[in-house]
C-alpha cells in the first residue's frame, strides 16, 4: 500500500505505525463534567468496524511523524487519501453526511 | 446414524473397492423453526453444535454458514494448540481446551490427528527469562504443565535452532509438553459429522442477512434461503463479528486484521516442536508433509480482504533466517491470510449480550484454532444456561468495567495483540 501522506507525498506503507479505526473522537477533559463512561469506551474498544471504506489512524513513524487518518477500503486496500489527523475531526464535522460505504 | 470409521469398515471397504462410503453429512434444507441456531459453520460453530446436541441432549439445531463448512479460518491457521497463558481468564479456558483436544479424536470418530508435539517460547533476555518462569508457574497452579529449559536444553530439542546467535542469543525456553498441532480441516470435519450425526442441521450456502429481535428478545434470523425461526441464535462468526453483529445493532469491541501464515516445500524431518522465537514475534512447525509452516505478527492496518501485503512477509521471512538459519535454503511454496476478529486486550469474548436469547463468541484473535472444542463446549454450556467457570471472565462488559485480559500488558489497542 502507499499512502499519500499530507507533508510527505505518496510514501509506503511501511513507514506507517497503524493505530485503529478514527471512528469515534477523543473525549474532552477539563470541562466542568467528566466524559461519561460510555464516552470513553466508544473511543476506546468499540467499532462499527466496516467492511468497506473506512477511516483509520497511521503515525508516520518513519517520516514526519505527524499523526494523519487514511481513509481507505477494508476490502480492496485501495487508499483514497489522508488527512493530517489534527484536521480530522473539524473537517468530519462540517459533512456530517459523508458517506461511509458498506 | 452413520457407520463408525475403524479397521473392520476400512477392510470392508478396501474388499469392496471403496464403494460403499456415503458422505459424511446431510445436506438440508432449512426448517422454519429451531431452538437454536449457530451462525457461522466454522470450527467453533460446529463444536457448538456437536456439544449442543451430545451434552445438552439439544438437537434442534442449525448451524448456518454463508459458504461451505470449515471455509474460513478453521481452514486458514498454522494448527498450533496449546494453553500457554499467564492470565487466569485465558488460562482456565485454554486448559479446558487442550483437555478436551487430548480426548477429540476417540470422542469425534474421526482422526483430527492431534500431535502433542511439544512448544517451546524462546526467551533472549534476563527479564524474558523470569517473565518465562513466572508465566510457567501460572500455568502450573492451573492444572497445566510447564518445563523451563536452559540453553542446552533448547539445543538438544531443536538442533538447527542457533542459540548462539550473537544478536539474539538464546538463554532458554518455557516449553509445554502437552502441546502441538492437529488437522485443521479434520477438526471442522469431525465435529460436522459427529453434529448431524446427532441430528444438527447444518446447512451451508445460506447467509444471514437479518436479526429478528422483537422486545429486546431474539425470534429468528433472515437469511438468503428464507427466515427461520428461533429461540436462541448464537454467533460464531469470527472475522465478520462486527459484520453479523450490526444486524442486531450491536457495536463491538472488534477490529478486523488480517494475519498471514506461510508454508515452505516439503522437507524431510528437521523439527519435531512447535518453536517460537522471543527477540521478534515468529513460530514455525513442520508438517507431517513436511513443509515448515510459520507466521507471525498481524499486517497492522483493519482489513477484511483474506491476504496481506509484502512488507509483513519480508519481515517474517527476516524474524525466521534469524531464528532458523537453515530455513535460508528452503523454497517458499505458499502464503495465505485469515480474517482475525481482534479484540482491545487481545483476549476472547463469550457471553450473552444485550438482546435476550442472542449469545457472543467472538475476539479470537490468533488464538481461535486450539480454542476450537473449549470454544464449542463452553458456548454450548452458555446457551443451554448451564454456565462454566472456564468463562467466567471472557466477558462482553469487561472492557466497560475494567477487567481487561491483557496478556501482553499492550494495552486497549486491537492490532497490538
Amino acid at each position: 500500500m502507499l499512502i499519500p501522506c499530507p507533508h510527505c507525498g505518496l510514501r509506503p506503507s511501511e513507514e506507517f505505525t497503524p493505530k485503529g479505526l478514527a471512528e469515534a473522537p477523543r473525549p474532552v477533559i477539563g470541562g466542568a463534567d467528566l466524559p461519561e463512561d460510555a464516552t470513553w469506551q466508544d473511543y476506546l474498544h468499540t467499532r462499527t468496524n466496516r467492511a468497506g471504506d473506512t477511516d483509520e489512524y497511521f503515525h508516520h513513524a518513519l517520516g514526519c511523524r505527524s499523526w494523519v487518518v487514511v481513509h481507505r477500503n477494508t476490502l480492496t486496500h485501495e487508499v483514497y487519501g489522508a488527512t493530517m489527523a489534527s484536521e480530522f475531526w473539524a473537517q468530519k464535522n462540517q459533512q456530517p453526511e459523508q458517506e461511509t460505504g458498506q | 446414524m452413520a457407520d463408525r470409521y475403524g479397521f473392520w469398515r476400512l477392510l470392508r471397504e478396501g474388499l469392496r473397492g471403496h464403494t460403499g462410503w456415503g458422505p459424511a453429512w446431510r445436506d438440508p434444507a432449512p426448517k422454519a423453526e429451531y431452538d437454536v441456531i449457530i451462525i457461522g459453520g466454522g470450527g467453533h460453530g460446529l463444536a457448538t453444535a456437536y456439544y449442543l446436541a451430545k451434552v445438552h441432549g439439544i438437537t434442534n439445531v442449525a448451524v448456518l454458514e454463508k459458504g461451505y463448512l470449515g471455509g474460513g479460518n478453521v481452514g486458514r491457521n498454522t494448527t498450533i494448540v496449546r494453553s500457554n497463558y499467564l492470565h487466569t481468564g485465558n488460562e482456565l479456558f485454554y486448559e479446558k481446551s487442550l483437555q478436551l483436544w487430548e480426548g477429540l479424536s476417540a470422542d469425534l470418530d474421526y482422526n483430527v490427528m492431534f500431535s502433542p508435539r511439544s512448544i517451546i517460547n524462546c526467551f533472549h533476555t534476563d527479564g524474558q527469562r523470569d517473565a518465562e518462569a513466572r508465566r510457567g508457574n501460572q500455568m502450573i497452579l492451573h492444572g497445566a504443565d510447564a518445563v523451563l529449559l536452559d540453553k542446552e536444553g533448547v539445543r538438544r530439542e531443536a538442533p538447527l535452532i542457533d542459540v548462539d546467535n550473537p544478536r539474539f542469543p538464546i538463554y532458554g525456553g518455557l516449553m509445554q509438553r502437552r502441546a502441538g498441532t492437529a488437522r485443521h480441516d479434520a477438526v471442522a470435519w469431525g465435529f460436522a459429522r459427529g453434529a448431524d450425526q446427532r441430528g444438527v442441521d447444518l446447512i451451508q450456502n445460506c447467509e444471514v442477512t437479518g436479526i429478528d429481535i422483537e422486545d429486546g428478545r431474539v425470534t429468528g434470523v433472515q437469511t438468503s434461503r428464507g427466515p427461520i425461526r428461533a429461540k436462541k441464535v448464537g454467533m460464531a462468526v469470527a472475522g465478520s463479528t462486527s459484520r453479523v453483529g450490526a444486524l442486531a445493532g450491536l457495536r463491538l469491541p472488534i477490529e478486523s486484521h488480517v494475519l498471514q501464515a506461510f508454508v515452505t516445500e516439503g522437507i524431510k524431518p528437521m523439527l519435531h516442536n512447535v518453536i517460537t522465537f522471543g527477540a521478534g514475534h515468529f513460530y514455525i512447525s513442520q508438517s507431517d508433509k513436511g513443509g515448515l509452516v510459520f507466521g507471525a505478527s498481524l499486517d497492522g492496518y483493519n482489513t477484511y480482504a483474506q491476504r496481506g501485503n509484502l512488507p509483513l512477509i519480508e519481515h517474517v521471512m527476516e524474524a525466521g533466517v534469524s531464528f532458523v538459519p537453515a530455513m535460508s535454503k528452503v523454497r517458499l511454496l505458499r502464503s495465505w491470510g485469515g480474517v482475525m476478529d481482534m479484540s482491545p486486550d487481545g483476549s476472547p469474548i463469550i457471553d450473552k449480550t444485550p438482546i435476550d436469547g442472542l449469545y457472543l463468541n467472538a475476539g479470537w484473535c490468533y488464538g481461535g484454532f486450539k480454542a476450537t472444542p473449549g470454544s464449542g463446549w463452553c458456548f454450548s454450556h452458555l446457551i443451554a444456561d448451564k454456565p462454566t467457570h472456564h468463562i467466567e471472565q471472557l466477558r462482553l462488559d469487561r472492557f466497560k468495567t475494567g477487567y481487561v485480559i491483557d496478556e501482553l500488558g499492550a494495552g486497549a489497542q486491537h492490532n497490538l495483540h
